[in-house]
């Protein structure tokens, strides 16, 4: 029993070690990656291990980087992931940002951000009530 | 048996670890990580990582209850799901947080002023937080807040800003002065038309002439006995999330209104002209327009009252129910400035409805809490959608109403799911 318990153990013990070094290890070598190729296109080589390009919430496609550099200085990533709109509504949020937020020019990276959240962040039609969705059922008892 | 729970003990240690990590990084350090310098890291909120960083669809946010829903981190704008607002009077943690900016971060009070000044006071004056304790008389009233984009969501082609569900809205009781009070005391001029706030948050950019923002009302609702320059919720200080230690509240009209982290009151012979008081900011078109329509901004103006709306408080939605169980709904109901006359709910997509127990406000702008009992007839799917009725005969709609630019004022009824097995 207890000499089963202490394998047991042992054998956990490894699995964190070696789960723990497999991600420090990751980390690492994207830092690394980051410093060599900070300029790539893709999240993967902008020094992110997938996991973490996860993180950001965003939709990793051409632009991506672009955006965390441009967009995620004052309020999170969540606000864009958020919303929904065509090319020329975001193009709308983006002037109103300049004019009142502080937003700077964008420069010639204004087209391939607007293409990236163009197409990632495009409307979806909800006509004019949508079905409930997302229920978690459970069950209530009498008396409720 | 044995490998799957080492895998997931592996998985949780893994992710402890890394988060661990991550908490005790620098700002700098887990910039390094991201591959991007976090540029403002310095202003993030106690407490909080960055979503980027966490990946929590859900941070923890001091003080607050774990179920609610966060729309964004930076700014905090965070909402309530209904079943949480069964309370008559809504609980500090589940009150919804809508912040424009970064709150200040303020540990002693004792020196706080508010200033009273603009072209129609009669004397620019200062009163330290204590004076405004003292000075006038305490009120407490049980005022309804709501955001004026709750339900943005909805619309379609769908209208930019947080995307509120249905849980920007609350009502606790909130106690301080009447602002009518300290501005009869400062003294207001005749040609007065508007007052307008000023807190002491700062603008997401880190400028620091920048205020995120700076609205206000009329000087007619500034004169209600209802409004309030507050510094208690529900018996407590303000929390900093929601304006310590002093903020305006205004109930019934739009939640940006009640400025938080109150630092100055401008008594204004326009309309006042701060932050988000102009562009397409908390206004909607004069007229009915066409889904996606541009509209000319001398077209629009802004929104004061809120419209009548309810919601189901209980049960939480996806309540599976035996045959035979009569089940207890129960919800609120508020309507801007008027009361509500008259709640229903429909079981059958809205083909027949059936009037609900309806209590008065315990004060004026208070929300109603209403009840009924429902017995469903057979098995399967149903919705119940609740529909309130103001005192002067306006309904809630059931599809969602006019499209507008800024996604604002949707007041459509609420709608939960339920299964009778
Ligand atoms: C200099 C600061 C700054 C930068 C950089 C910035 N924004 Fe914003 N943005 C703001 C502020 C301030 C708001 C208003 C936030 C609020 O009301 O909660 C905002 C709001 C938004 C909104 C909601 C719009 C609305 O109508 O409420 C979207 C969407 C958005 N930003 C997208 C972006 C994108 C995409 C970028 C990159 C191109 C970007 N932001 C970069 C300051 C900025």
């Amino acid at each position: 029993m207890n000499q089963n318990k202490y394998n047991h153990d042992k054998k956990l013990i490894a699995l964190v070690v070696l789960a723990s070094s497999l991600l420090l290890v990751g980390l690492f070598y994207s830092i690394y990656v980051g410093i060599i190729i900070p300029s790539s296109r893709h999240g993967e080589s902008l020094g992110l291990a997938k996991m973490d390009v996860q993180q950001y919430d965003l939709i990793v496609d051409d632009g991506f980087e672009l955006v965390i550099q441009n967009c995620t200085s004052c309020h999170s990533a969540k606000i864009i992931v958020n919303n929904r709109a065509d090319r020329e509504g975001w193009l709308t949020t983006i002037r109103w940002m300049q004019q009142t937020q502080k937003l700077w020019n964008l420069g010639e990276n204004e087209y391939a951000i607007l293409n990236y959240l163009a197409k990632n962040y495009g409307p979806e039609k909800k006509g004019r009530r949508a079905q409930l969705s997302d229920i978690e059922w459970y069950e209530l008892e009498e008396g409720n | 048996m044995k490998t799957d729970r080492s895998n997931t003990e592996k998985q949780f240690d893994a992710h402890a670890s890394r988060r661990g990590f991550l908490k005790n990084a620098s700002i700098a350090t887990l910039g390094m990580i991201l591959g991007a310098e976090i540029v403002f890291g310095n202003k993030l909120p106690k407490g909080l990582l960055p979503i980027a960083i966490t990946g929590d669809q859900n941070p923890v946010i001091p003080g607050k209850h774990s179920e609610l829903i966060t729309l964004n981190d930076r700014p905090l704008n965070v909402e309530t799901p209904a079943h949480l607002l069964d309370p008559d009077i809504t609980p500090t943690d589940v009150f919804f947080i809508r912040n424009n900016g970064l709150p200040p971060e303020i540990t002693d009070a004792s020196s706080w002023m508010l200033e009273i000044a603009g072209e129609s006071v009669i004397k620019k004056t200062s009163l330290s937080l204590r004076e405004l304790k003292s000075k006038f008389k305490h009120y407490s009233y049980q005022l309804t807040l709501e955001c004026a984009g709750n339900g943005r969501n909805e619309f379609d082609p769908p209208a930019k800003g947080n995307q509120w569900k249905v849980g920007a809205v609350g009502c606790p009781l909130w106690t301080g002065v009447r602002l009518k009070d300290v501005l009869n005391h400062v003294g207001i001029k005749g040609d007065a038309v508007y007052i307008g706030y000023y807190g002491k948050d700062t603008h997401l950019s880190g400028d620091p002439g920048m205020s995120p923002i700076s609205r206000g009302v009329p000087i007619s609702k500034a004169m209600e006995d209802e409004s309030l320059i507050a510094w208690a919720i529900n018996g407590e200080d303000l929390p900093a999330m929601h304006g310590y230690p002093l903020r305006l509240v205004f109930g019934g009209w739009p939640a940006s209104t009640c400025g938080k982290w109150l630092s100055k009151i401008v008594v204004r012979n326009v309309v006042h002209d701060g932050a988000k008081m102009g562009d397409y900011s908390y206004r909607v078109p004069k007229r009915p327009v066409a889904p996606g329509e541009m509209v000319a901004y001398d077209d629009m103006k802004i929104i004061e009252s809120m419209p009548v709306k309810s919601l189901v408080t209980n049960p939480k939605t996806g309540a599976m129910i035996k045959k035979g169980t009569i089940l207890n709904i129960r919800g609120k109901a508020w309507a801007g400035d008027n009361s509500v006359k008259r709640i229903q709910v429909s079981i059958d997509f809205g083909s027949t409805w059936q009037n609900c127990n309806l209590k008065d406000p315990v004060n004026r702008l208070a929300w109603q809490p209403w009840s009924t009992r429902i017995e469903f007839p057979k098995k399967g799917y149903y919705e119940v959608w609740a529909k309130a009725t103001d005192d002067e005969g306006r309904s809630q709609p059931m599809v969602v109403p006019g499209w507008n630019p800024k996604g604002y004022l949707n007041n459509a009824c609420h709608r939960i799911a339920v299964k009778v097995i």
